[in-house]
């Protein structure tokens, strides 16, 4: 089989029959996309680095769970979504992120200096720093949300057939991820959404 | 080193579109990838749920291991109703055994 020239449906198959070789062509596709996506959920690019190859771990290990009757690019955005929602969460919960302490005045410590340089890469990216300062504020299904919504511009129809949600849920998760969205934009001398 | 020059942004629309340019560009995972596949066993993937066949083999299988102890049952049942029905020996050193019916009616 010619991989380059196989849909990605092909390609699924033939990974489920443990082949590397198809896998690494459906890597070869999706990583720069899977990439993109997470560095909404996670900017600092180490443990980005970590989330997308862990997303394609996962999908491998899933490949049985796939049915070809649907698209393999929708389930594995949809694994890709799971996944970064489920990093933001754990990351919430963790007493202080590493994003917030880029903020923090950095003395001679080795760990203060590590995050030190982690603060000047994001300096560089004032308005990721802008953008990943503000997500903070959010909770992790608000920030899912606003992410679908306005990175990936996608419909309220689509979030909620991506996250498992009902329209109503999902209307009603829009409408208040909009609500604290526009308030920490304020906050942030940001007037609309 | 000098950092960009930052113009803030009107609305969170034009500040996504802004920080998309930050984004950095996706280094090639896929040798990082295929290791860390070829390394870790791949999992035995879930049993699927039964079809009715399957049932119905494993009603079969049931079955079989019933008609099984039945059989021995019967058999058992056969030769214990044997071995009853099997005349006693009738001669010992006190002469016949005396019948309780024997006793009763006298």
């Amino acid at each position: 089989m010619h991989f380059e020239t196989a849909s990605d449906e092909e390609l699924a198959m033939d990974a489920q029959t443990g082949n590397l070789d198809a896998y690494d062509e459906i890597v070869r596709r999706y990583q720069e996309r899977i990439w993109s996506f997470l560095y909404k959920f996670c900017p600092h690019q180490s443990e980005l680095e970590d989330l997308v190859q862990d997303t394609f771990i996962k999908a491998y290990n899933n490949l049985h769970r796939w049915q070809p009757t649907g698209t393999f690019k929708s389930w594995l955005m949809r694994l890709a979504v799971n996944t970064g929602h489920d990093f933001y969460r754990k990351r919430r919960n963790e007493p202080l992120t590493i994003a917030q302490k880029t903020h923090k005045d950095a003395e001679s410590d080795p760990l203060e200096e590590h995050l030190e340089e982690e603060a000047h890469a994001t300096q560089e990216h004032p308005a990721a720093e802008l953008v990943e300062r503000i997500m903070l504020e959010l909770k992790p299904d608000d920030r899912v949300v606003v992410t679908l919504q306005y990175y990936e511009k996608m419909t309220l129809q689509e979030i909620s057939e991506k996250m498992d949600w009902s329209l109503a849920n999902t209307k009603v998760k829009s409408h208040r991820a909009r609500k604290k969205l526009e308030k920490a934009l304020k906050a942030h001398g940001i007037e609309t959404l | 080193m000098a950092s960009k020059p930052f113009n803030k942004p009107k609305s969170f629309s034009e500040l996504v579109d802004q920080s998309r340019a930050d984004i950095p560009k996706c280094p090639d995972l896929r040798f990082s990838i295929r290791q860390r596949l070829s390394q870790a066993p791949r999992p035995e993937p879930e049993p699927q749920p039964l079809g009715w066949m399957d049932i119905i083999l494993q009603w079969g299988s049931i079955g079989r291991v019933k008609a099984g102890f039945g059989v021995a049952f019967a058999a058992l049942m056969l030769t214990s109703y044997m071995e009853l029905t099997r005349p006693e020996p009738q001669q010992g050193p006190s002469g016949p055994p005396m019948r309780i019916m024997q006793q009763l009616g006298n």
